[in-house]
């Protein structure tokens, strides 16, 4: 007797189970769709995501699930024999064929061993038929798939996402850099520690901003990081604050958030620090003062070094400081750039 | 050796089809325009079963059951029940006779029973004591009378007819009794076409008594030989245990169908008459093994007797056919 019946139960379980692969890839790809389309769509406009998470997120639940599936419902070859009989309309002919070559003893009358006879030779036919039992393909695998490509393009593409902060504080930075230059030429008044103190220390940290209430605790300043235009006509800064704002800027000359952490330093360390440099060139911000009082706003992507570098004061964040409270703004546009060291 | 013992067998399957399907056409031409019920009583005469043939008057019946015996050079034995009818005019009856010596003796006569095909016309409007003295004949092949058994010819058949209109003066057969029966034929009216073709061949004179010998005892043996020699693979019979439990109400695998509407469901009976009659239908298909269409193809005769319906449901005037083909369709589309 020749082995075309376990032959052709073989491959057919091998085609069942690359269609039930098929299928399984097609409800994934539709999850994988709608987990990139909705993560590509943050990432874009909203977060910034890393891009290999999402894809885990992704493609881990619908590879467990696909794996399992495949592992519970891989045909045995009596389910192989029962779907080849309704596929080519065997009337049960190989479930028959294959029950008597699997039984011991099943061949044990002539009419038996007809049937397993016709059973081989019915399936050496359909062994050259075989394309006709592979499973179709389920429909709108090729628009998933599509979806799953639109999704990863969202993903793997620029975030022009700003952190939920950063918006404030590139506008207090694009104000910066319209008055710095105006503040250095025109005289501040004169403005005392109290006075210094209630100043409203918010991100827009422009005078009169807002009137902070009475027993309120001191606002945060909030700083804005390496504002490029803060710095553009007074820049004579150490090394590593050039290489912090190129960090930080877009190789596109976009509007890139430039600010994407910012520091929050009490108004009281500024005040006094400005107390301490009255009548002198230089500002000494207590760096211990600030640095405790130092926080970070959501980090994104490429802030690991900018972290490290906002741990301490800058020079030109000094500088920045000095114009903004410097009692005497000749004074301080006259020396800006005056060293110190935090 | 292996391989003449193989062909031997296909050639006994192929000579037994090729008889069954002879017998058919033989039958088809005495009894126009019904192949389906000729299909179906060839296939429930070769399982060895008894026939209950239920239609309205003038439908072929008798003149079924007399073509039947002339293709199978049968003998055939004609009841006529009435109420009036004893058990003893069926079985027999012992007479008082004298032996050459003088000697007075009882003698048994046998009645109409013994006869290897057996018409019982009209069998509802026996009386129910009368009825019942098929039964043993019917299910063991053998009547008792006065404490001795007399064997029944083989092969042997019932064929009873029954008028589904005229309720009148009938007792309707027990559930025992219908349960003898393997299938339960319903004789529908012929189609139009059927009718004039019936004109034209028995205008005159009735077609069954001219059919000649199509099987002789020995192609009759060998066909029935032959449908033993179906094989049953063992998910064909665990197909038919599941129609068969999707007919009872209580089991947990019923129908729904069968819990909502079906008092009783089928009997372990019904199990066996369908694989055999199965098995005779895969030999008139040319097949050496058993098919689940050939179970759903004989599924309805077999069962339709067999299930009794709530009095609501009969209220309703739900039909038992109605309700098996619903239940066969989900039994079929489930293997």
């Amino acid at each position: 007797m020749s082995a075309a019946l376990p032959r052709l139960l073989k491959a057919v379980r091998r085609r069942l189970v690359a269609t039930l692969l098929v299928r399984g890839a097609t409800l994934a790809a539709w999850w994988l769709a709608a987990v990139t389309l909705a993560l590509g769509a943050v990432h874009r406009w909203w977060v910034a995501l890393d891009p290999t998470v999402a894809v885990a997120v992704g493609l881990a639940p619908p590879l467990v699930a696909v794996l399992l599936a495949v592992w519970r419902r891989t045909p045995t070859l009596d389910a192989c024999a029962r779907h080849i009989d309704r596929v080519c309309d065997g009337r049960e002919l190989v479930v028959a064929g294959w029950e008597i070559a699997r039984t011991p003893g099943g061949a044990a009358t002539a009419t038996a061993r007809l049937v397993a006879r016709r059973a081989e030779a019915a399936a050496a036919e359909w062994l050259g038929r075989l394309e006709e039992l592979r499973g179709p393909v389920p429909r709108g695998a090729a628009f998933a798939a599509a979806l799953v490509a639109a999704g990863a393009f969202l993903l793997a593409g620029p975030s022009l996402a700003p952190p939920r902060t950063a918006d404030a504080a590139s506008a207090a930075a694009a104000t910066a850099a319209t008055e710095a230059p105006a503040a250095a030429r025109t005289p501040a008044p004169e403005r005392t520690a109290g006075e210094a103190r209630a100043r409203p220390m918010t991100e827009d940290s422009t005078p009169g901003a807002a009137e902070p209430e009475e027993g309120r605790e001191p606002s945060p300043l909030l700083l804005p990081q390496l504002r490029a235009g803060v710095d553009a006509g007074r820049e004579r800064e150490t090394g590593q604050l050039a290489a912090t704002a190129r960090a930080t800027s877009r190789p596109e000359g976009r509007a890139e958030p430039v600010a994407m952490e910012v520091r929050l330093i009490r108004a009281e360390a500024v005040d006094s620090a400005a107390e301490r440099a009255a009548g002198s060139d230089s500002v000494a911000l207590d760096a211990a003062a600030g640095a405790s009082e130092l926080r970070t706003a959501p980090t994104t992507r490429n802030t690991a070094g900018l972290v490290t570098t906002l741990n301490r004061f800058a020079p030109a964040e000094r500088k920045y400081l000095a114009a903004y409270f410097d009692r005497d703004a000749e004074r301080a546009s006259a020396a800006p750039a005056t060293e110190a060291t935090p | 050796m292996i391989n003449t013992e193989i062909d031997r067998a296909a050639a006994d399957l192929d000579t037994a089809a090729r008889d069954l399907a002879a017998l058919r056409d033989a039958l088809g031409a005495a009894i126009v325009g019904q192949e389906a019920l000729i299909t179906a009583l060839v296939t429930a005469v070769f399982a060895g079963g008894h026939v209950l043939l239920e239609g309205l008057p003038g439908l072929g019946k008798t003149q079924l059951a007399k073509a039947l015996a002339r293709c199978l050079a049968l003998p055939l034995a004609r009841i006529q029940c009435t109420p009036d009818l004893m058990p003893a005019d069926i079985t027999g009856s012992e007479l008082l006779a004298r032996d050459e010596r003088g000697l007075e003796r009882l003698d048994f006569r046998p009645g109409p029973i013994f006869a290897s095909l057996v018409l019982v016309d009209e069998i509802n409007r026996a009386a129910p004591r009368t009825q019942s003295a098929l039964l043993e004949a019917m299910q063991e092949g053998q009547v008792t009378y006065g404490g001795r058994r007399h064997a029944l010819p083989q092969p042997f058949w019932v064929l009873a007819t029954q008028n589904p209109i005229e309720l009148e003066g009938t007792y309707p057969l027990p559930e025992a009794q219908l349960d003898r029966f393997a299938m339960k034929l319903n004789v529908d009216f012929p189609a139009d076409a059927a009718l004039l073709a019936l004109l034209d061949a028995s205008l005159d004179s009735e077609p069954a008594d001219r059919v000649a010998p199509v099987l002789d005892a020995a192609a009759r043996d060998r066909a029935i030989a032959a449908a033993r020699n179906i094989v049953v693979t063992a998910p064909l019979k665990q197909a038919a245990v599941a129609l068969v439990t999707a007919t009872q109400p209580q089991h947990e695998r019923a129908h729904p169908l069968a819990r909502e509407h079906f008092r009783y469901g089928a009997s372990p009976r019904a199990l066996q008459a369908l694989l055999r009659t199965g098995r005779v239908h895969a030999l008139l298909a040319g097949r050496a093994h058993l098919a689940l269409d050939d179970l759903k193809a004989v599924a309805s005769p077999v069962l339709r007797h067999r299930v009794l319906l709530r009095v609501e449901s009969e209220i309703r005037g739900l039909a038992v056919d109605d309700l098996l083909e619903e239940i066969l369709w989900q039994w079929r589309s489930r293997q």
